[in-house]
């Protein structure tokens, strides 16, 4: 038999950021916990608003099968006295497992003959089972903060108010922390009842929605979406925000009712991201844009926690309320602009960028002097704007507006800069340095944004890793793993050749840091390993291909990628499979440190031996020159046509001979074949299946 | 409904509902959790329940009088309740509907905002109380005071009166407002906004009010050798007061800052344990209770 099981718990207003990853894990640990306690059930569907978390189990069995428990007790020889009577271990043994000495067996096992007993264990029932199980799961369950709110033992996101718990048609009674579960839940705190009773586990929602609660989040935010697609519709206007908002909206509200206002059109001269930012951010409004132009409207829609009465007079309150931001934000602008971006950089020496690592503007000034040197090093012509971008790039963290909105740093940055008629190329590389800000980011499109990104963050890694702050497997509080993809990425996609290893002994010597730390040897080695990472994740290259690649890796990141890129395309072809084969003999052959020696051509004998010589002479010069110029496929090509001479010298060819002369010559010359083949990577290392 | 009807509705609530009703302090505080009533009340064990009206100083948010929300100064109407009551979030919500608000025609919400006092070494969990957008309230379950762990923990609830009163009154300006029928806000305050935000940002001599912050730490430090924690928290609320002046002087940089504030929370945790290591000496009716 089997019934349906509905549990809600009631709380105080969890944070909608929190809400879907703290229901979830409580449905997971239900799903876990029934499962391991063997109560067989259906689908199991998860409900929350703010102020519950809900969870319908269908079909639950009444009760855990019964088992047979097999028992292993004393030996026979302990198990018997003299007599051959049970004896006291024995009769232990039998009442411990509620049997009497006659249902005993002996049973031979490796160890010797054993007394055993059977026990049956009738399975526990549901009602017995469930109130241990959710006290167990409350009490444990994975959120990201706790709090205390009575003389309970319990912590939890938020307190805990109530809980409602029906099987069948029946309420469940139990106690957790202070409070009792029963049959009675509460409708929404204005429009609904305070005390509803929950007949069964099916008619929950429809109860509830008769109290001005939607407790299904999708069916809250389909319903939301619906009535923002309307609105917007009437309005003429799109919304300046992404669904992710409109969701996060949709779990801060229990009966959402939509709302539209306005603010007086002078604030549309702020910045856009300023005013959109002023909407969203404590306010939680949604901005709205003409759909044809993408500027923004004097408009905004939200929603109020209720039902759709008295919506006139809640609309003015969300208009009042949204004025006085904007003119806070007004007020922090023109504040800001009473001066240039440039007169605030004195202000940046009072900021501290890290302990031991100076200030922002001590950053500042080692940025530059690396922005140089990769500039120069990429022969650039904008050398001098680049040094602008970099000179003022962190000005605006010392702003009002960023003080205020700190996820506009580089934004707001890059408008000062216009407005102080900087040039477009500094104004853009302001607003790009920071990207990617994440791993989805776009990486910057500017030469002056890319190389400021670049010498940004590769400054606060080598800064990082000389004062011993690496990141670990598990622990990266400065984000300095993305940092270095960051980099890795923006070279990659600007196409830029660069020597990571060289920039990274010039970033170091900008800090005027004594260490013992191996800094930079640490660093070029994580360098090399993110970019293993960043071509086979982000750049979707197979990772033996990556790892071909990688194994000639000289710290260029943008020439690993073009290689790996040439490699893949040939990956499928039956010709590379076969050249593969080929060359993994090689590889086989030769020890790791053996180097190309000079190969003496009069000490060959061999017909085969000479013709891969003189073929793999013929193309040495051809391939670096190729090589130099990233013509990889072409490479590839030539190497195409080492095969037959290959597998005719392994066929004819005995390299290991027992002459050392003949024997050293036959692998100087495989040694100089590999070295060849390096130009694109360790073919060897292709999975040919 | 004007300002002084608003305090007198708020009081005579909390009043009904059982709090100790205390005056506001008269050492400068910059919110009402630095009033001896919560600091100190927070901490021990037993239960209580206070309210009382904190004018809070704040030198960095001051406008010259000339910002219609913005003060230097403006009022909290606070109340502390431990343990707090099952009931709580009724209970508060009922002392809005006391000063005349139908919630039932606004858009009441409780939007997550932790709480957090470095210079008191405090922290808790909590929201600010919306109405129709517009905070209100600073809700906040108390789980840490003065670097203590708080048995039973407690409820601090900051009403923001101003904010409730343009709500009440209708008016975009503080100084719009009535403070009683005949006076405005405008008559009572603006002026005094208007020199303090003088003083505050152009006038305050930075080299003495940092001598003034020094020496009334060093005032501090002596009276908590002695066992005196009340003037030693008297000493440490005149350092932090010190502290915002020279925040609004715009004379502290973000690494001076935090130095700054971890000189205050050490002074704030010496008194908290001295105060609860000093109330197991004391009988149940002579304990001190705030």
């Amino acid at each position: 038999m089997s019934k349906d099981l509905l549990f809600e718990l009631g709380t105080e207003e969890i944070p909608p950021a929190y809400l879907p990853r703290v229901g979830q894990n409580f449905l997971d640990d239900l799903e876990g916990g029934l499962d391991k306690r063997r109560l067989d059930h259906s689908d199991m569907e998860l409900f929350y608003t703010p102020r519950r978390i809900a969870v319908r189990v269908n079909d639950l069995v009444e009760s855990q099968p019964d088992v047979v428990e097999k028992h292993r007790g004393p030996s026979q020889e302990i198990g018997t006295d003299d007599d051959g009577e049970f004896a006291i271990p024995a009769q232990k043994f039998a009442e411990g497992h509620g049997a009497s000495v006659e249902d005993l067996v002996i049973e031979d096992t490796e160890e010797g003959s054993y007394f055993f007993v059977e026990e049956q264990k009738e399975g526990r029932g549901a009602t017995e089972v469930v109130p241990e199980l959710i006290n167990d799961i409350i009490h444990n369950l994975a959120q990201p903060e706790t709090m205390r709110w009575d003389d309970s033992d319990l912590e939890f996101i938020r307190p805990i108010r109530w809980a409602l718990c029906i099987y069948g048609n029946e309420p469940l009674r139990f106690t957790i922390g202070n409070i009792e579960a029963s049959g009675v839940t509460r409708g929404h705190r204005f429009h609904g009842n305070e005390s509803i009773e929950i007949v069964s586990p099916d008619s929950y929602e429809d109860e509830l929605k008769k109290n001005f609660v939607i407790p299904d989040p999708e069916e809250r935010f389909g319903y939301m979406k619906e009535r923002v697609d309307e609105r917007m519709s009437e309005l003429s206007a799109e919304m300046a925000v992404d669904e992710g908002f409109l969701r996060s909206l949709s779990n801060s509200l229990e009966y959402p009712s939509i709302l539209d206002g306005s603010f007086p059109e002078g604030y549309l001269n702020l910045p856009a991201e300023l005013l959109f930012k002023t909407l969203t951010g404590e306010a939680r409004l949604i901005p709205l844009v003409d759909p044809e132009t993408g500027t923004a409207l004097s408009l905004f829609i939200g929603f109020r926690d209720g039902v759709e009465d008295d919506m006139e007079d809640i609309k003015r309150g969300y208009e009042s309320v949204i004025n006085a931001r904007l003119r806070d934000s007004k007020f922090f602008f023109e504040h800001d602009r009473e001066k240039s971006l440039e007169s605030f950089l004195p202000e940046l020496r009072k900021v501290t960028f890290q302990e031991n690592l100076g200030s922002i503007w001590d950053k500042v000034e080692r940025v530059r002097a690396l922005a140089e040197e990769i500039g120069s090093s990429l022969s650039l012509d904008d050398l001098e704007m680049i040094n602008r971008t970099v000179t003022l790039c962190k000005g605006d963290l010392v702003t009002e507006v960023v003080d205020e909105f700190p996820s506009l740093e580089g934004v707001i940055g890059s408008y000062y800069a216009k407005l102080d008629g900087e040039r477009e190329l500094v104004v853009q590389g302001i607003r790009e340095h920071y990207r990617p800000r994440s791993t989805g980011d776009d990486t910057p499109d500017t030469v002056s944004g890319a190389v400021a990104s670049i010498a940004d963050k590769l400054d606060t890694l080598t800064g990082s890793f000389l004062i011993g702050e690496e990141p670990t497997g598990t622990r990266d509080p400065y984000g300095l793993r993305r940092k270095a993809d960051g980099v890795l990425r923006t070279i990659i996609d600007n196409r830029l050749v660069l020597d990571l290893p060289g920039l990274v002994e010039f970033s170091g010597d900008q800090f005027s840091l004594e260490t013992d730390v191996p800094f930079g040897e640490r660093l070029r080695g994580y360098l090399e390993e993110r970019t293993s990472s960043v071509l086979e994740r982000v750049y979707g290259f197979d990772y033996d291909v990556v790892d071909a690649v990688m194994a000639n890796y000289e710290g260029d990141a943008y020439e690993s990628y073009r290689r790996a890129g040439s490699l893949q395309g040939f990956k499928d072809k039956p010709e590379l499979k076969r050249l593969v084969d080929s060359f993994t003999r090689v590889m086989n052959i030769l020890d790791e440190e053996r180097s190309e020696d000079e190969v003496n051509s009069e000490l060959m004998e061999l017909e085969e031996e000479l013709t891969l010589w003189k073929e793999a002479s013929k193309k040495a010069d051809k391939l670096e020159d190729l090589a130099k110029e990233h013509r990889y496929e072409e490479v590839i090509e030539h190497l195409l046509e080492l095969k037959g001479p290959i597998d005719d010298y392994f066929d004819n060819v005995m390299v290991m001979a027992d002459d050392a002369k003949k024997r050293n010559n036959r692998l100087n010359l495989l040694a100089n074949l590999r070295n060849l083949f390096m130009n694109v990577g360790d073919l060897s290392r292709i999975i040919t299946d | 409904m004007n300002l002084q009807e608003l305090i007198t509705s708020l009081e005579e609530y909390w009043l009904e509902h059982g709090c100790l009703i205390i005056q506001p302090y008269d050492v400068e505080t910059g919110a009402g959790t630095f009033n001896p009533g919560t600091f100190f009340g927070s901490l021990g064990p037993d239960p209580l329940k206070v309210g009382y009206v904190e004018p809070s100083r704040r030198p960095p948010d001051g406008r010259y009088g000339k910002n219609p929300i913005r003060v230097r100064l403006h009022h909290q109407y606070q109340v502390i309740l431990k343990p707090p009551p099952e009931e709580i979030q009724s209970l508060y919500l009922g002392s809005l509907e006391h000063i005349g608000i139908d919630l039932s025609e606004h858009d009441v919400r409780f939007v997550d905002d932790n709480w957090e006092s470095p210079s008191l070494g405090a922290r808790g969990t909590g929201w600010e109380v919306w109405i129709d957008g517009l905070e209100i309230t600073q809700f906040t379950y108390f789980q840490r005071v003065g670097g203590i762990d708080l048995q039973p923990v407690c409820v601090e609830l900051a009403y923001g009166l101003e904010r409730i009163a343009t709500f009440i009154q209708k008016v975009e300006s503080v100084y719009d407002l009535s403070w009683n029928d005949e006076l405005t806000y405008r008559r009572v305050f603006q002026e005094k906004e208007r020199q303090f935000s003088t003083y505050n940002f152009n006038v305050a001599d930075v080299d003495n009010n940092i001598e003034l912050f020094e020496i009334a730490e060093g005032e501090a430090k002596s009276c908590l050798e002695e066992g005196l924690f009340y003037p030693a928290y008297d000493m440490t609320l005149k350092a932090a007061h010190y502290f915002n002046i020279l925040l609004a002087r715009n004379a502290i940089s973000v690494t001076e800052r935090e130095k700054y504030i971890a000189r205050i929370r050490k002074l704030a945790g010496g008194i908290a344990s001295e105060y609860v290591e000093s109330l197991e000496g004391y009988s149940s009716e002579q304990r001190p209770i705030i």
